[in-house]
């Protein structure tokens, strides 16, 4: 089952308005999860499916033909929240794994698992966000750039 | 294979944090070796080559 419970066919204002508000559940319950290992990895369970279903409707909405100016600026909103939220489960896991030196060693590694895994995903979003949203080279660069990049024009 | 097109292929697969760190790498180095310069960043590079990648394959 979704956990947006929602069968979202576009970026729009209601689809941005459920995003949003999974994400500050998120950030409620993480804060909530203090340092317990298996309340934070059940929080970042559910960050997990949430980027996968905003994964999977950019792929199928976005990605096919040119977005309009409203679905960018909801895929805008909610690609700042996600980072935003994947930058504090981060954060989350890391302190839960620095006191966790006396715990077993199989929470131990599912913590430092988790912590590696939300610092690849926070780099590829802020990378992928800057393609979407960040500024564009001008024509004159892009011509430029066809020249020192050697690319058939 | 000229620069753009090895880094087409670096882009192919974006999910990949290792494919995504080797492009990062190649648009870093291509950067240091003085291909881009003060008109050409390598941020916009590396935007404008993934917006080129969605043009050929979506």
């Amino acid at each position: 089952m979704s956990l947006l419970a929602i069968t979202a066919q576009r970026f729009d204002r209601e689809i941005e308005d459920v995003f949003c508000a999974t994400i500050k559940r998120l950030i409620y319950e993480a804060i909530k999860a203090a340092d317990d290992p298996v309340a934070i990895e059940l929080v970042c369970e559910q960050w997990q499916e949430l980027l996968g279903e905003f994964r999977a409707l950019e792929r199928e909405t976005l990605l096919p033909r040119q977005p309009s100016p409203d679905e960018l600026r909801s895929h805008k909103v909610i690609y700042q929240q996600a980072i935003s939220v994947a930058g504090l489960l981060g954060a989350a896991v890391r302190r839960a794994h620095k006191i966790s030196w006396n715990l077993e060693a199989n929470v131990r590694n599912s913590l430092k698992e988790r912590m590696e895994l939300l610092g690849r995903q926070v780099e590829i979003m802020v990378f992928e966000y800057n393609g979407w949203h960040g500024p564009r080279l001008t024509p004159a660069q892009i011509e430029l750039a066809k020249k020192v990049l050697c690319v058939d024009v | 294979m000229s620069t753009f097109e090895q880094l087409l292929q670096l882009y192919a697969e974006p999910e990949k944090v290792a494919k995504l760190e080797a492009f990062n790498g190649a648009v870093y180095r291509a950067s240091q070796d003085g291909a881009f310069n003060d008109q050409l960043p390598a941020d916009g590079i590396a935007t404008w080559v993934k917006s080129v990648w969605q043009d050929r394959h979506c």
